[in-house]
């Protein structure tokens, strides 16, 4: 082999090995100071390896092997000159000074020259600090955090404030009928969906374990393609997503599903229950449905009811629409049938609805009120087995409309003549009086004179009420002779509140929350096979076993809750001299002075405190606050912010266990019950002596507080 | 004179005092006496006290013998202080009632601030139950400001409330609810903080005092002054309320079916908190029942904390009887829900003395009632015409006139011996049970826990102070419902003894105890022995830093004067008091006998003479 040759071998060889062990000397320190931050351990590798790097040049080796054998005498310096032509020689001296070269570097130990033992201080470095580092984080999670200079960890969505990484990104698809857009979120605090809707998560995390829990249901993920883990869930009802990864690192999301409603029906025409002696009249259906979405469907359908005495037949029908349609979420449909086409004959019935879908899969209908249709020459109308909607019952009433005809002209009053305010008023008066008359023969008879109304009003009242609908009837006759009154006068202003009085009245009288005996239907007859039957001598008393009252656990978990939140503030709260104190160390770390140490409260404590919130109650917005204003602390690295998301957690957790809890009891104020009762008797004694010695002019006065009636005015 | 002359002249004189004291001569002078009066200056002593005091020393001790504390023969009595004394001497004890007590009212000197001066409180609550606390702050010099007071568990913000100060001396109600969470009993702080507002007050609005509502008469709770910026102090606050782990029994009885009770029976029966039971007489002999439910007659029934009451037109006169003797003897709560009028029967005992209206209302009104129980609405309604004092109104009618005063009563809780009767007049409540969020359900449960917790239990243990400082003197006051009991006996963490020394009031013992050293809990034990043994515990909290209330509500010490024939006077009118004391104990000229030979000062001469005598007869050389 060329003796020139051997000597420029054993220089690359040396320069390959400087190379390699400036490299790993270079990720050594970079290991080391990615114990304080990933960061800091990327620019320190990077800049030591630049810096040896530059070492590693050809001339520098040979210095260095110069040096590891200084017996060479400068042979491989002059070598590496002459190699380079930067040194002139005959070709005699040259050769004899590689032949030298050759001989030295068959002897040269690069080993000596370029020792690997600084590797493995660096290596020892590193395992302390990293040991360090993992001792501070398994006592109590409490991890240096942050430095007095670059190194500083912005804490990030994914709380990534002990070096692990957790991003979660949801992509909400609405349900296909919603027609609505997807979209998605990075690190939501809270996320809101509608009924159906289906959630894609993927979350970028550098832990390889990944645990979702999600509607009750806890699923490990195994990371993805793409390097994230993915999984669909399907939005059911309220909840949370909660997300844990092997390092520690946790997300709780609060989910918010808003039910799809039900569409609204109702039924604008006849919009009433119609009874017809017989004949074959046309009636005319018009029924309106609307839907936060979208419709799918509009029918009429319709039970008929044949039969008599407690023996009837009941068969479904349904009677199709002619839709129209302002917009999806707006329908409108009519139908027209007459008695003989609906198959009616004497005393059968109808009950009828209208019934409307949304598009949601499976069965989004709803019904609208029901009305009953009934051939009767009797003209009975039926009882109270069929509601009647409130509001219906308001426009049923004739008076109802009389108030309308009222509020207009008195709208018109600025622009009407004297005259004819007067006589549209007197109209008015005139039809005010039909209505009456209408109640007061419903009432027995014709009353005229309105003391003797008022005293037999105070003689029901007597009755205690026995008879709460006449007693209402009589106060609304009582109103509309008012309202006649005023409106004689041209009074519309006053009129219109004594309507409104006879309305509210009327209202009373008929109302469904009143416990009304329903009347029979002539027809109809009792069995008295089907009654009660037994001996009496065998009734005895029972004895009731009552249920155990659950204890209530919600109030037990919000006690808990906020039990821990007074812990972490009271941790936050007390001396804690590691709050803002500066510490220097020595070593790699100890170049970061200054760096300042959180206090006691456990990061991840207040996360799994935020995940205990809600888990008590998702569907609770008090709950999903607290959950938010808790992770928010957990990740906030300024205190100022942390203290605030502490205390709006506690805010709203004390919220929302005031509403759990119980009333306070009635504070008793007896200090000294017995005296309080002696005190009592004493008085009690001396008023009925007072009494007993007072000619006996009865023991109950007339007086009747202004507002209400009583029963003793009336004696 | 010789030696020998002296020593006779000694011995004679010796001779003649052992003469004089066995004759044991008595002379009879004439002069004026000197009554003795007690100047005492209560605690806390102050500077305008203490020169009234001096004042009054030097005028009076001219003709009386003047000492600083009270004694048996005393003949007046004068205190000197700003309120009532819970003790004089430093001894808790009554003042002679035939003792003539004339009093000096100090104004009492206060920085300007706000105050707490008063704390209500349950002394205990059932789980689950929010804990409403009653706050009565006093303003001074505190015009322009608003005062946030908030009331926090183990650090923790559970309530808050604040007021604007519109005069100079203002007193201010503030009513706060508490979540308890922890372990019990649970210790709440009041912290009042008070910022300057901006928008000015007219002066003469602040002139008068003002008085926001109404005072409160129960009173606990621990407060310390503390000072703030530009020397406007403000007090903070401890008060302990502990749980009570027992339900609340409760029983009702009918003797017909009756809505009213139904649907109290059916709250209270959701609420775990409460123990129903049941007997409900449906027909003649036939009788619905949970719960271990007992007759009126039984004496199991005094097991029951409330009784409620309905079908009263069945009630007959031995139940009647029955429970009367349960709210006088056993000191129990009775609930009587009428669903008409009490007109005659066994029942209008119950009511005897109250005079009842029945008023019917076109529509429902709300009934406006005591905080912080929920609202009731009715339209049938038994209202009270007059009201004894003593009665407490829980709900009243709304008036419909505001101007023309409160409504009438309608919810009324009387006292009836040591017990507790409640009469509601709102018949058709039930009626609006699904209104209001179930306030219907929650009226009655908050209603009945009251009366409940009102009840006395078997052993009741109360401490003063609720919250002692470590090492500090407890007084403790155990009250035994039985009547059986042998012995009682009471200890301290199980292994410090308590001397429990009975009082003057049957069933009631006292003893004192010196609280433990170190902050921390203490656990208190009482046992009473007897046909049924019974123990009861209670934990005591001691804090390492307490915040007491000053009772300003204490009464006023003008009534020491009034019950004991004195006057009370101001520091500027003690012209009036000396007279009235010159008046009142007068130093009349009197014969006095004495008796000089009975000093013991006698003995001195005599064995002065003796020894002297035997001295120089042994310088001659004489035995």
């Amino acid at each position: 082999m060329n003796t020139e040759s051997v000597v420029t071998g054993a220089m690359s060889a040396a320069m390959r090995r400087a190379r390699w062990l400036g490299t790993i000397e270079a990720a050594g320190w970079g290991l080391v100071a990615g114990a304080i931050s990933p960061v800091a351990g990327i620019v320190c590798a990077a800049a030591i390896g630049v810096w040896r790097w530059t070492s590693t040049r050809r001339s520098s080796v040979v210095v260095r092997l110069e040096r590891a054998h200084p017996d060479a005498r400068n042979l491989f310096v002059t070598a590496d000159e002459l190699s380079r032509d930067v040194l002139k020689a005959s070709p005699g001296a040259r050769a004899r000074v590689f032949e030298d070269a050759a001989r030295c570097a068959e002897r040269l130990d690069l080993s000596a020259a370029f020792p690997a033992t600084r590797i493995g201080w660096i290596a020892l470095f590193a395992v302390v600090a990293w040991g360090g580092v993992e001792i501070a984080h398994m006592r109590g999670d409490r991890l240096p955090r942050g430095s007095g200079g670059s190194a500083a960890v912005a804490p990030t969505a994914s709380g990534a404030l002990t070096g692990s990484r957790l991003r979660v990104t949801v992509e909400i698809q609405p349900p296909a009928y919603t027609k609505g857009k997807n979209t998605t979120f990075t690190d939501p605090e809270q996320l809101q969906a509608v009924e159906g809707s289906v959630a894609v998560v993927s979350i970028d995390a550098s832990s390889d374990q990944i645990s979702v829990e999600h509607d009750g249901r806890a699923r490990s993920l195994t990371r993805g393609a793409g390097g994230r883990f993915d999984e669909r869930l399907q939005l059911a009802r309220t909840g949370f997503l909660a997300v844990t990864t092997g390092d520690g690192a946790r997300r709780t999301i609060p989910i918010v599903v808003s039910p799809d409603a039900l569409p609204s029906v109702r039924i604008t025409a006849p919009g009433r229950d119609l009874v017809y002696a017989g004949g074959n009249p046309r009636i005319a259906f018009d029924a309106r449905a609307t839907d936060d979405y979208g419709l799918r469907s509009l029918i009429l359908r319709y039970t008929k009811v044949t039969g008599s005495g407690e023996n009837f037949e009941f068969q479904e029908g349904e009677i199709p629409l002619t839709v129209k349609s302002a917009n999806a979420r707006e329908w409108t449909g009519s139908a027209s049938r007459s008695l003989a086409e609906l198959g009616l004959k004497e005393g059968d019935m109808i009950v009828y609805r209208a019934v409307a879908a949304d598009e949601r899969p499976g069965d989004g209908s709803a019904a609208s009120d029901a009305f009953i249709i009934e051939i009767s020459k009797l003209g009975v109308a039926a009882g109270d087995a069929f509601t009647l909607p409130e509001e219906e019952s308001k426009y049923a009433l004739s008076q109802q409309m009389l108030i309308v005809k009222t509020e207009r002209l008195h709208q018109r009053r600025g622009s009407l003549a004297p005259d004819a305010l007067a006589e549209q008023s007197l109209n008015l008066a005139v039809e005010q009086r039909m209505i009456r008359a209408e109640f007061v023969f419903m009432l027995g008879g014709e009353i005229n004179d309105e003391e003797v109304e008022a005293e037999q009003s105070v003689e029901l009242q007597a009755g205690r009420l026995q008879n709460r609908g006449q007693r209402d009837l009589r106060a609304a006759t009582i109103a509309m002779s008012q309202a006649e009154k005023l409106l004689t006068g041209t009074n519309t202003a006053e009129a219109l509140v004594a309507e409104r009085t006879a309305v509210a009245a009327l209202q009373r009288a008929f109302s469904r929350d009143r416990y009304i005996l329903r009347a029979l239907a002539t027809r109809s007859q009792l069995d008295p096979s089907r009654r009660l039957t037994g001996n009496l001598t065998d009734a005895t008393g029972w004895r009731r076993l009552v249920p155990n009252t659950p204890e209530n656990r919600r109030t037990a978990l919000l006690q808990d809750l906020l039990r821990e939140i007074a812990e972490l503030i009271r941790v936050r709260l007390k001396p804690d001299t590691t709050e803002t104190k500066s510490v220097v160390r020595s070593g790699p770390i100890g170049a970061l002075s200054g760096a300042s140490v959180v206090s006691g409260l456990s990061r991840t404590n207040v996360l799994v405190l935020a995940e205990e919130a809600i888990r008590i109650d998702p569907a609770s917005a008090s709950l999903r606050q607290v959950a938010t204003e808790l992770q928010r602390a957990a990740d906030a690295a300024d205190p100022a912010v942390r203290s605030a998301a502490l205390t709006a957690a506690a805010t709203a957790a004390a919220a929302e266990a005031r509403r759990a809890h119980a009333d306070a009891p009635l504070p008793s104020d007896s200090v000294a019950p017995g005296l309080g009762g002696a005190f009592a008797d004493a008085m009690r004694a001396r008023l009925k002596a007072s009494r007993s010695s007072e000619a006996p002019q009865g023991s109950r006065s007339n007086e009747a507080p202004q507002g209400s009636r009583s029963n003793e005015a009336r004696r | 004179m010789n030696v020998a002359s002296i020593r006779a002249m000694l011995r004679v004189a010796a001779i003649a005092i052992a003469i004089a004291a066995v004759i044991d001569p008595s002379i009879t002078v004439f002069g004026a006496s000197r009554p003795r009066i007690a100047v005492i200056e209560l605690a806390p002593a102050s500077a305008v006290g203490r020169s009234v005091r001096d004042r009054l020393t030097r005028d009076l001790s001219a003709s009386y013998e003047i000492v600083p504390a009270l004694t048996s023969d005393a003949a007046v009595a004068i205190a000197i202080g700003d309120r009532y004394p819970a003790e004089l001497n430093g001894i808790n004890t009554d003042v002679p009632e035939a003792l003539l007590v004339a009093t000096v009212t100090v104004p009492e000197a206060l920085a300007p601030g706000v105050r707490i001066v008063r704390v209500s409180s349950p002394p205990e609550a059932p789980p689950g139950t929010v804990i409403h606390l009653d706050v009565e702050l006093e303003g001074r010099g505190a015009s322009r400001r608003t005062t946030e007071i908030t009331a926090s568990l183990a650090g923790l913000e559970s309530s808050r409330a604040s007021h604007r100060w519109t005069a100079d001396i203002e007193r201010w109600h503030a009513a706060l609810d508490i979540v308890p969470f922890g372990e019990p009993p649970y210790v709440v702080r009041l912290k009042p903080d008070t910022t300057e507002t901006t928008d000015a007050v007219p002066a003469s609005d602040r002139s008068r005092p003002v008085e926001t509502t109404d005072a409160t008469p129960v009173v606990s709770g621990f407060s310390r002054t503390l000072e703030t910026a530009g020397g406007f102090s403000r007090t903070d606050a401890d008060v302990v309320v502990d749980v009570r782990r027992a339900p609340l029994r409760v029983e009702f009885y009918d003797p017909r079916p009756s809505w009213a009770t139904t649907f109290v029976r059916r709250a209270l029966e959701a609420d775990a908190r409460f123990q129903v039971a049941t007997l409900a007489f449906t027909s003649r002999g036939i009788s619905s029942q949970t719960g271990g439910a007992v007759p009126l007659d039984d004496p199991r029934l005094d097991g029951f904390d409330v009784i409620v009451v309905g079908g009263l037109d069945r009630l007959s006169a031995a139940d009647v009887r029955s429970l009367d003797r349960y709210l006088r003897e056993r000191g129990g709560a009775v609930v009587i829900l009428p669903d008409q009028r009490i007109d005659a029967g066994p029942a209008r005992d119950l009511v005897d003395g109250q005079e009842l209206t029945e008023r019917l209302l076109e529509q429902p009104a709300m009934l406006a009632v005591t905080p912080p129980v929920a609202s009731l609405r009715a339209s049938e309604l038994l209202v009270f015409r007059s009201l004894m004092p003593v009665n407490d109104v829980i709900a009243r009618v709304p008036a419909a006139d505001a101007s023309a005063g409160p409504g009438a009563p309608a919810i009324v809780s009387m006292p009836r011996g040591d017990g507790r009767l409640l009469l509601s007049g709102a018949m058709d409540a039930w009626r609006y049970r699904a209104s209001d969020n179930g306030a219907f359900d929650r009226f009655w449960q908050s209603t009945i826990a009251g009366l409940g917790l009102a009840v006395p239990p078997p052993i009741a243990i109360s401490i003063d102070p609720p919250l002692p400082q470590p090492g500090e003197r407890v007084d403790l006051t155990v009250r035994v419902r039985s009547s059986g009991a042998s012995s009682v006996s009471a200890s301290l963490d199980g292994n410090q003894p308590i001397r429990l020394l009975p009082d003057p009031e049957a069933g009631r013992y006292r003893g004192r105890f010196i609280a433990r050293e170190t902050p921390g809990r203490s656990t208190l034990t009482v046992e009473v022995q007897g046909p049924q043994p019974l123990t009861a515990s209670r934990t005591l909290v001691v804090p390492s830093d307490v915040r007491r209330v000053r009772d300003a509500a204490a009464p006023a010490l003008s009534m020491l004067a009034s019950s004991h024939r004195g006057i009370d006077v101001t520091p500027e009118r003690l012209t009036e008091l000396e007279s009235f004391v010159r008046r009142a104990v007068e130093s009349p000229r009197v014969p006095i006998v004495r008796h000089p030979m009975r000093s013991a000062w006698w003995i001195l001469p005599f064995v002065a003479c003796l020894s002297a005598e035997w001295w120089m007869r042994r310088r001659r050389g004489l035995r």
